[in-house]
């Protein structure tokens, strides 16, 4: 069987003019990062019609992928995430023009990986912040339109950056921050809502220090969903898009949403109580499980020092 | 080939879920009838959440013309079957599930074998399948079973979940013995009652009742996957709050609007009355005026 764009695409139109179908199918989308967010992200973004990527990603899938990443499957498991995304994609549209960086991003090759860009969609884990800093920087200085999203439980904020408006940096103030006290910003700065704390099934699993954060599928879908749609805004000129400091956050397990406001985003008075808050809560409480640890190792040796 | 470890699988959920809930998750069987656009959908993101039985149903097989939207769709997949395929696709994500495939779709004969020791329907089933899909609900509240319903709309999603005990489908849709294009336009009226969508169509001459052909975004079908399965959730596990019908809710992710909606008495509140009435009579003025087109053509060949 042909692959053939207009049929495969067709069902699009409606919600799109054929002209905005075509303008789609020539735009070229960068993704860092091909796990939960990415993968979900170059999938939705295929079927939408987009015609040209740019994917990185440096890791490789596993079975501890399985419950939420888009290209996690048995025959999967130890092939490149990158590579196993790319075919994916092709699988739905043979056509497309895909550059993979398989290497990840680092400072040297983010002007090529962003090179003739018309969207950079963030997809990178809440922990690796510093070549997000920098990633965004570029689109900055460089025009180009770059948008986030963060699955929070079973919800979805999502905040865009466009061209000429408040920066990345201006929004989380995360540069040279210890890592922790960025991804700290960086979760209390798209989420000021904090809806998804209250139904935390059980905080002993939730470990910031070692980067283990749960995810569910269902807050991929959501992110999927809400970036796709805006991605087709920024890419088409049509309907208003929330800028930051404004984003939105909706959570479907409270059933609640909200249009997210941060004036001076992380700088904003009240917002600099939370962080205080937040950083008592969980930097102190994990240091404090550090402590209490090494402790235990130092009764242990004792015990051992005495039956010797 | 190296062993499949559930629970090193959806380790992640945890924090979300405890371990006693995931394991209850994996005991649990849940029936869904398509296997299109959002049924698709629905299979991997409860596979992906650690479901473990699963009764699914489509008689179709994929085309080209799916590829916008559909979850199983892909050129190595073209005129297969969508059951089949989505069969071998969640296999892939967790090779200990146990799927019950029924591969000529849904009828009166097969409906209770169906819906069989199930916890849960998901209604999968494409806007022109009413008459189905109201004995399927009807099943349903006959029988304790809850059942969720979700449309995408535009790029939104307008759920309606049907518990035991409460207002069943019938009731708020009141699609018995009605003709298939009223019940269309019974169901189409009933679940967005926002209509946040009509705002942003961007084309209405692509939009074809009369031959089934309505335009649908991936991302209006990924918001219903993270919004049922969410729901799903909270009702298998019984916990947090589910708005149940006449209640629903309806999230527009263009417009950035959210909206618990709420019509008592379904389709029998006078407002919605007056909306049912209105939508036909739109869609009969568009098909007279379709009508007049073609006829104006056709005289001037």
């Amino acid at each position: 069987m042909k692959f053939d764009y207009n049929l495969a695409f067709s069902r699009n139109l409606g919600w799109l003019t054929k002209q905005e179908q075509e303008i789609l199918r020539n735009k070229r989308v960068a993704i860092a990062g091909m796990g939960g967010g990415g993968g979900e992200y170059i999938i939705t973004l295929t079927r939408l019609g987009i015609g040209k990527f740019n994917i990185s990603d440096l890791d490789a899938f596993e079975v501890g992928n399985f419950n939420r990443q888009a290209g996690a499957f048995l025959h999967t498991v130890g092939v490149e995430k990158v590579r196993a995304l790319e075919k994916q994609a092709l699988s739905i549209n043979p056509e497309l023009d895909i550059n993979v960086f398989d290497t990840g991003i680092k400072e040297d090759n983010i002007p090529e990986f962003l090179k003739d860009v018309d969207i950079y969609v963030d997809a990178l884990d809440v922990f690796t912040v510093d070549i997000r800093i920098k990633i965004f920087d570029y689109c900055h200085k460089n025009n180009i339109p770059a948008i986030t999203a963060i699955p929070m439980g079973m919800g979805v904020a999502a905040l865009a950056f466009l061209p000429g408006k408040m920066t990345f940096e201006e929004y989380f103030r995360v540069k040279e921050k210890s890592q922790m006290e960025q991804t700290l910003r960086l979760v209390a700065g798209i989420s000021p809502a904090k809806w998804h704390v209250k139904y935390i099934a059980d905080h002993d699993e939730i470990d910031v220090q070692n980067h283990k954060v749960p995810s569910t599928p269902m807050g991929l879908k959501l992110c999927a969903g809400v970036l796709g749609t805006m991605a087709l805004k920024i890419l088409l000129k049509r309907g208003k898009v929330r800028v930051a400091p404004r984003g939105i956050h909706f959570d479907a397990y409270r059933n609640k949403f909200k249009k997210t406001w941060l004036p001076w985003g992380n700088n904003n008075p009240i917002q600099k109580l939370l962080l205080a808050f937040m950083r008592k809560k969980f930097i102190t409480k994990s240091n404090y499980t550090f402590e209490k640890e090494q402790k235990k190792e130092i009764k242990k040796k004792d015990i051992l020092k005495k039956t010797a | 080939m190296f062993n499949f470890d559930y629970n090193l699988a959806f380790s992640r959920n945890l924090g979300w879920l405890t371990k006693e809930e995931q394991l209850l998750l994996k005991n649990k069987r849940i029936a869904i009838a398509g296997m299109g656009g959002v049924g698709g959908e629905y299979l991997i993101t409860m596979a992906r959440l650690g479901i473990g039985k699963f009764t699914i149903s489509d008689f179709d097989k994929f085309e080209v013309g799916n590829f916008n939207r559909q979850a199983g769709a892909f050129m190595h997949t073209i005129d297969k079957e969508k059951v089949r395929s989505m069969e071998t696709q969640a296999l892939s994500i967790n090779p200990n599930l146990e799927i019950s495939v029924f591969d000529k779709g849904i009828n009166d004969n097969n409906l209770s074998k169906f819906l069989k020791d199930i916890d849960l329907y998901l209604d999968g089933l494409d806007i022109y399948a009413p008459e189905i899909r109201r004995k399927i609900f009807a099943y349903c509240a006959d029988h304790n079973i809850p059942a969720i319903t979700a449309a995408p709309i535009g790029m939104g999603v307008a759920i309606l979940t049907f518990l035991p005990g409460k207002m069943t489908f019938e009731e708020f849709f009141g699609m018995k013995g009605k003709s298939e294009l009223d019940q269309t336009i019974r169901l189409i009226a009933g679940i967005s009652t926002a209509r946040y969508h009509l705002k942003y169509v961007a084309d209405p001459k692509a939009i074809d009742f009369e031959n089934r052909k309505t335009p649908s975004t991936i991302m209006g079908i990924k918001l219903c996957a993270g919004v049922i399965g969410t729901t799903a959730l909270k009702i298998l596990l019984n916990r947090g709050k589910v708005l149940t019908a006449p209640r629903g809710i309806h999230f527009d992710a263009y417009t950035n609007t959210f909206k618990k909606t709420w019509m008592p008495w379904g389709y029998k509140n006078p407002i919605q009355k007056l909306i049912i009435a209105i939508v036909k009579k739109k869609l009969s003025t568009s098909k007279k005026r379709k009508n007049q087109y073609t006829i104006h053509i056709k005289t001037q060949i």
